[in-house]
């Protein structure tokens, strides 16, 4: 009887979770990625993320990146000329930026989801107007970022 | 005793006009050419690096401009001698941007834009970091140079 009873507990946990196919409120992330298109924009002596990377446009005030937990590589980078397809002038990207979510609360940055272009993209917005206190915002960034070249 | 004088930027030989005679008007040009010969090199790297930026900016939304790309040679050439050159590159809003990178994480940037303002952040520490606007005038900003020097030290 406790056996049958060990048995039930277990079917009945196994087909309550929600598959796991795409991005949900009930599932964490919190690894990011943001796509460098600009050779300028990463500094191959160093290694190292350049600020410009991370500063906001002058229209949206957003940074676009995107969620890559449990992505494989290939499939990171997949992501990236998808997102990369859709520039004004299209293009690959050359490197990338990842880095974990944790650090955006400390440079009072929020995340929305963006999932039009991909379900696994994201805007980090919060931006403040100031061209130098974007710069010190991005400069965190950079330095919560490991860089990826392509 | 001994004491170090840092050269000065040539700009500033370049823009004051002191001399009241023939012969002093003859040494103040022989000056400012010994001092763009000593700097030519320099120049000529800055001026390469600047140039590859504005040619890649030309994809982007906001591309940076001749007077943008004019002003920030003109930063570049106030560094002192000491100063390493900065890595250059530009700005989503069109701004040109010098980077310039220390031992452990440190960092310092300033974006220049085509009228002088000058937005600059520096990282040190996590919990030691600097933000702030200064105006192109004569010579490098002195809060900037305190800044970068601490980042290469």
């Amino acid at each position: 009887m406790a056996f049958l009873k060990k048995c039930f507990a277990l079917f009945a946990e196994r087909f309550a979770k929600p598959p796991a196919t795409s991005p949900s409120a009930e599932i964490e992330y919190s690894l990011l990625c943001r796509y460098i298109f600009q050779n300028s924009h990463f500094s191959k002596i160093n290694n190292r993320v350049k600020p410009g990377a991370f500063l906001p446009s002058t229209h949206e005030q957003s940074v676009s990146a995107a969620w890559i937990d449990g992505l494989s590589n290939q499939e990171i980078w997949g992501i990236g000329d998808i997102l990369g397809a859709l520039r004004r002038v299209p293009a690959s990207p050359r490197a990338r930026a990842d880095f974990n979510s944790e650090v955006l609360p400390n440079v009072s940055l929020t995340i929305e989801p963006d999932p039009k272009p991909h379900p696994r993209h994201v805007n980090l917005s919060g931006w403040p107007v100031e061209k130098d206190a974007q710069k010190d915002i991005a400069q965190v960034l950079c330095n919560s970022s490991a860089l990826q070249v392509r | 005793m001994t004491a170090y004088c840092e050269m000065a930027p040539p700009v500033s030989a370049f823009e004051r006009k002191v001399a009241v005679s023939d012969i002093a008007e003859m040494i103040q040009r022989q000056l400012n050419e010994s001092i763009e010969h000593y700097f030519a090199p320099r120049f000529e790297t800055l001026r390469s690096e600047i140039d590859a930026a504005v040619e890649e900016s030309r994809a982007s939304a906001a591309p940076v401009d001749e007077a943008t790309a004019q002003t920030a040679f003109a930063l570049g050439a106030r560094l002192p001698r000491s100063i390493p050159l900065p890595e250059v590159s530009f700005d989503p809003d069109g701004e040109m941007s010098f980077d310039w990178f220390g031992p452990s994480k440190k960092l310092f940037s300033v974006s220049i834009n085509r009228s002088g303002r000058l937005s600059y952040a520096g990282w040190f520490r996590e919990d030691s970091r600097v933000h702030g606007t200064e105006k192109l005038d004569h010579g490098f900003p002195e809060e900037m140079l305190r800044a970068l020097r601490r980042t290469l030290r």
